[in-house]
């Protein structure tokens, strides 16, 4: 097949040329721009290593009955998805002396959800826990575990529900002084803790309760610590607020 | 006088027979409905496992004939709720069990809880869809070392209000 000399072709037919190559050109990223975009959401986010990583208080016994905190509920920048049990957490805790058994009530994002989710959880020593979800957390709500010196038990609040009470008496199963303990989680080293640094995750109005019918006072002694450089921890007031972020 | 008795005894069978045909079912009708009516095809009841009333206060009674007027949604359809509120590592296929009742949770308006809006879920007729060999994560406390979550194969169940369709909550352990 011979080709003509493109300054041979008419000038028509050049036009034509042209516009189709410019056409064809069009066609292409039309085609290929949406095939990009499509492939970051149906991209497989990694999940790293499994590990808890923290920021917030370091655990720090002291006599407590109750730990409460205000938190505002901060969207996380990322959240891995290749592996279906990926979350990213904030709560607050009481937990046995030697961290075997916890309680704590808070909220969790999972990849799958557009809304974090009001959680409890308890474990009496580490060996099975129990797990309550409701609703869709708020933009701010209170946190707080509570010891019933009535009921002997311990019960879970997570914005004025009572997600769960502990069928056993954690003044009988723990040591003692229990660990209040305010943090951001997650379980993978790819995942973020809540906040950004634009807009940090705050726990404010923390307290607990250190007799029985006592009133709400500040927790003593706490420091910050953070697990990875890539989360940050800060005070507002030291021993009463606090926020949280991932950096990227 | 032989063959009198036996048309009368004969008689007598007959008679006695017809009212059983005809009470018995009537008598099993009546029973039924006065305890509780028909459960919509393709749901039952069964009572939730009394470890779950342990751990999380929840409990499953039989729907009463107001409770069963008021479900209008299908086991299928509380199935697919659940599918969306999955917050545990459910197995991909896993096929659950689904019971239909008279749901409470006892925690709920304890401890001078709110109650207002679907927390008021005392006694909502609830199909309660369950998924078995559920991995669940611990999020223990933080002892400064970054050891991998524990985990554990357990149950986890949804419950979605029976009239509405609504999720009501999930709890897993």
């Amino acid at each position: 097949v011979k080709h003509k000399p493109l300054s041979r072709i008419p000038r028509f037919e050049v036009m034509l040329l042209k516009r189709g190559l410019a056409l064809a050109l069009m066609c292409s990223v039309f085609v290929a721009v949406p095939a990009v975009i499509s492939e970051s959401p149906a991209g497989a986010l990694s999940c790293g290593t499994s590990e808890s990583w923290f920021a917030g208080t370091s655990p720090t016994p002291q006599t407590n009955y109750y730990a409460t905190t205000q938190l505002t509920t901060q969207p996380v920048l990322s959240l891995c998805t290749t592996e279906t049990d990926s979350w990213s957490l904030a709560w607050v805790m009481i937990a046995d002396n030697a961290g075997d058994g916890w309680t704590q009530s808070g909220y969790v994002w999972r990849p799958a959800y557009s809304t974090s989710y009001l959680f409890a959880q308890y474990s009496k020593n580490g060996s099975s826990w129990y797990t309550a979800f409701y609703n869709s957390a708020p933009s701010t709500a209170q946190y707080y575990v509570e010891y019933d010196f009535t009921n002997a038990d311990m019960f879970m609040v997570a914005h004025a529900v009572t997600l769960l009470t502990t069928p056993w008496d954690p003044d009988t199963e723990w040591t003692t002084p229990w660990l209040p303990e305010w943090e951001g989680e997650v379980n993978y080293s790819n995942n973020d803790v809540p906040g950004s640094q634009s807009a940090t995750a705050n726990f404010s109005s923390m307290g607990i309760k250190t007799s029985r019918g006592g009133s709400v006072v500040n927790p003593s002694g706490l420091s910050l610590d953070m697990s990875t450089s890539n989360f940050g921890a800060a005070w507002d007031t030291s021993q009463s607020a606090f926020h949280i972020w991932s950096k990227s | 006088m032989m063959k009198k008795s036996r048309v009368a005894i004969l008689t007598s069978a007959s008679a006695v027979a017809l009212l059983i045909a005809i009470l018995i079912p009537s008598l099993s009708a009546t029973g039924s409905s006065a305890v509780v009516g028909q459960y919509p095809s393709g749901s039952s009841y069964a009572a939730i496992p009394a470890g779950d009333t342990t751990a999380f206060g929840v409990t499953l009674d039989e729907l009463t004939n107001a409770q069963l007027s008021q479900v209008a949604v299908t086991t299928q359809q509380a199935i697919a709720v659940a599918n969306s509120h999955q917050f545990e590592t459910v197995p991909s296929g896993d096929d659950p069990t689904v019971t239909l009742g008279s749901f409470t949770d006892s925690e709920w308006g304890s401890n001078g809880a709110a109650t207002t809006g679907d927390l008021v879920a005392f006694q909502v007729p609830a199909f309660v869809v369950t998924f078995s060999d559920v991995q669940i994560a611990s999020s223990g406390p933080n002892m400064g070392s970054n050891s991998s979550p524990a985990m554990e194969t357990g149950s986890y169940s949804v419950v979605v209000n029976a009239d509405t369709g609504d999720y009501i909550m999930a709890y897993a352990g």
